[in-house]
């Protein structure tokens, strides 16, 4: 074969190779054509911000709810959110302004309201900015919500990514975490991972486990201190059990507010399980009881997917 | 990886004996690890009329030591002061990448400024002022607590958090 031949054989087979390249190229730059690279940190940023299609903020009916505009998609969970948060308020006014209980039942709502403000902007899927919440929260009492509401529909936007989230948690996690699935199983036909209820489940249950071992440490700690005090007032025998009767009555004060936390806390989670799940078993919460979530394997991480940057 | 922390809790206590007169006040501080918010107690023992107080108000914590401060004089003067701290570490956000990502838990180090506490009657060496390193195991969900090594030192806050060996540094 001539060398001509040659190169024009090698042409052809580059053509046939190189063509179908350069039109594939084309037609991907005339469908999507790249982002400018970010070159500065307001372009870095603004890139950060390019959210997929799905969670961009849509055009729809908005209502005005907590002070806010808000889509009305999100209403319901709004609604819910307020509701809650009312409740743990009357659960916390059975209780004096200054025990721990009641700081307790504030610290819970201002962590379920939030929650769920920021569940209901993953529903409204944009268009609605969890930076907004402790505003909202700071207008709970001028808003006023129905008595009676239906149970929260799943939102298949959200479900991804909750179900995502806390499936990796559950994988990661102690088998604590997956025997709670389990019992959610048992209660409900929905998949729990793919709205709060496993969530709230995880919570009452650590929640519940945290105050035990508070209570555990705190009467390890006062048999420590009562054993030095045995050793106080040698000539006065009287003092010194006056000293160590009243030591101990404290902490069973202190315990006290603590198991009252307790069932609070078990009050506030039943609410929630029947508005926003309508799970009105009260068996749910007696098999919840009998999982241990120990201390160490939940905690900062329970909260509404994504991770707030 | 990067591991968040925060303090978990403290205690203090304050006792003693200045000529037969006893006194001793308890100051705890815990966090709740779901809603973030601390619980504070302070219990305090009135000796002349036998009987305790307790109180919920909110006090600032002055110091992070793990101290057993222990000074007696003489002369009928006898002052201690117990003090301890424990921090959580966890970590936010791990999502396994990669054909062969590492498995948790994940070899983490906790590191302070350390000083030592020189008012004590039985003074550590003078000098050691240096880093503590707490090396631990972080477990890929949940959260670890770490208690540092020393005690009569005064830690300081922030402190720092790695995922790495002992001798890696920020």
């Amino acid at each position: 074969m001539k060398t001509r031949d040659k190169n024009a054989i090698l042409a052809l087979a580059l053509a046939v190779l190189v063509i179908p390249l350069v039109v594939r190229m084309a037609r991907r730059e005339a469908v999507a054509p790249r982002a400018p690279r970010a070159t500065n940190l307001e372009g870095a940023s603004a890139k950060r911000n390019d959210r997929p299609t799905a969670l961009r903020p849509r055009p729809g009916p908005t209502v005005t709810f907590l002070g806010q505009t808000v889509p009305a998609a999100a209403e319901p969970y709004l609604v819910s959110a307020v509701k809650c948060a009312k409740f743990i308020e009357t659960e916390a006014a059975k209780f004096p302004p200054d025990s721990q209980c009641y700081r307790s039942l504030k610290g819970l709502q201002r962590k379920l309201f939030l929650d769920d403000y920021n569940y209901a902007c993953l529903v409204a899927g944009g268009a609605l900015d969890r930076a907004n919440g402790p505003a909202a929260l700071e207008k709970l009492d001028q808003q006023t919500v129905p008595e009676k509401t239906a149970p929260l529909p799943v939102n298949p936007q959200a479900a991804n990514e909750m179900a995502d989230y806390f499936g990796r948690l559950v994988e990661a996690s102690h088998p604590a975490l997956s025997n709670i699935v389990s019992v959610l199983g048992k209660y409900t036909e929905q998949d729990p991972l793919q709205t709060d209820l496993f969530k709230d489940a995880v919570m009452y249950a650590g929640m519940r486990e945290q105050v035990n071992q508070w209570i555990k440490d705190d009467q390890g700690q006062r048999q420590k201190w009562l054993g030095h005090q045995a050793t106080l007032f040698p000539d006065k025998p009287d003092k010194r059990e006056k000293m160590m009767k009243g030591w101990m009555q404290i902490g069973t004060e202190i315990q006290t507010d603590w198991k009252n936390a307790q069932d609070a806390y078990r009050n506030v989670f039943a609410y929630r399980f029947t508005d926003r799940d309508g799970l009105t078993d009260p068996a749910l919460l007696t098999d919840l009881d009998k999982i241990i979530v120990p201390v160490g394997s939940a905690g900062p991480q329970l909260v509404i997917p994504p991770l707030p940057q | 990886v990067t591991p968040a922390f925060c303090v978990l809790s403290w205690t203090d206590c304050d006792y003693g004996d200045y000529s037969n007169y006893i006194w001793e006040i308890h100051k705890d501080a815990s966090k709740d690890m779901y809603t973030g918010l601390w619980g504070f107690y302070t219990q305090e023992y009135d000796f002349w009329t036998d009987s305790w107080t307790r109180t919920t108000d909110v006090f600032q914590i002055p110091g992070l030591n793990r101290q057993s401060y222990h000074c007696s004089p003489g002369y009928g003067y006898d002052y201690n002061h117990v003090a301890d701290f424990r921090i959580a570490v966890w970590a936010t956000g791990v999502k396994p990448s990669g054909l062969f990502p590492p498995a948790p838990s994940y070899p983490c180090v906790l590191k302070s400024w350390a000083t030592a506490i020189r008012e004590n009657c039985n003074p550590p060496p003078v000098g050691l002022d240096c880093d503590d390193r707490m090396p631990f195991n972080l477990p890929g969900t949940g959260w670890a607590t770490v208690a540092m090594h020393w005690v009569n030192y005064n830690y300081a806050y922030p402190m720092q958090s790695w995922v790495g060996g002992l001798f890696d540094d920020l």
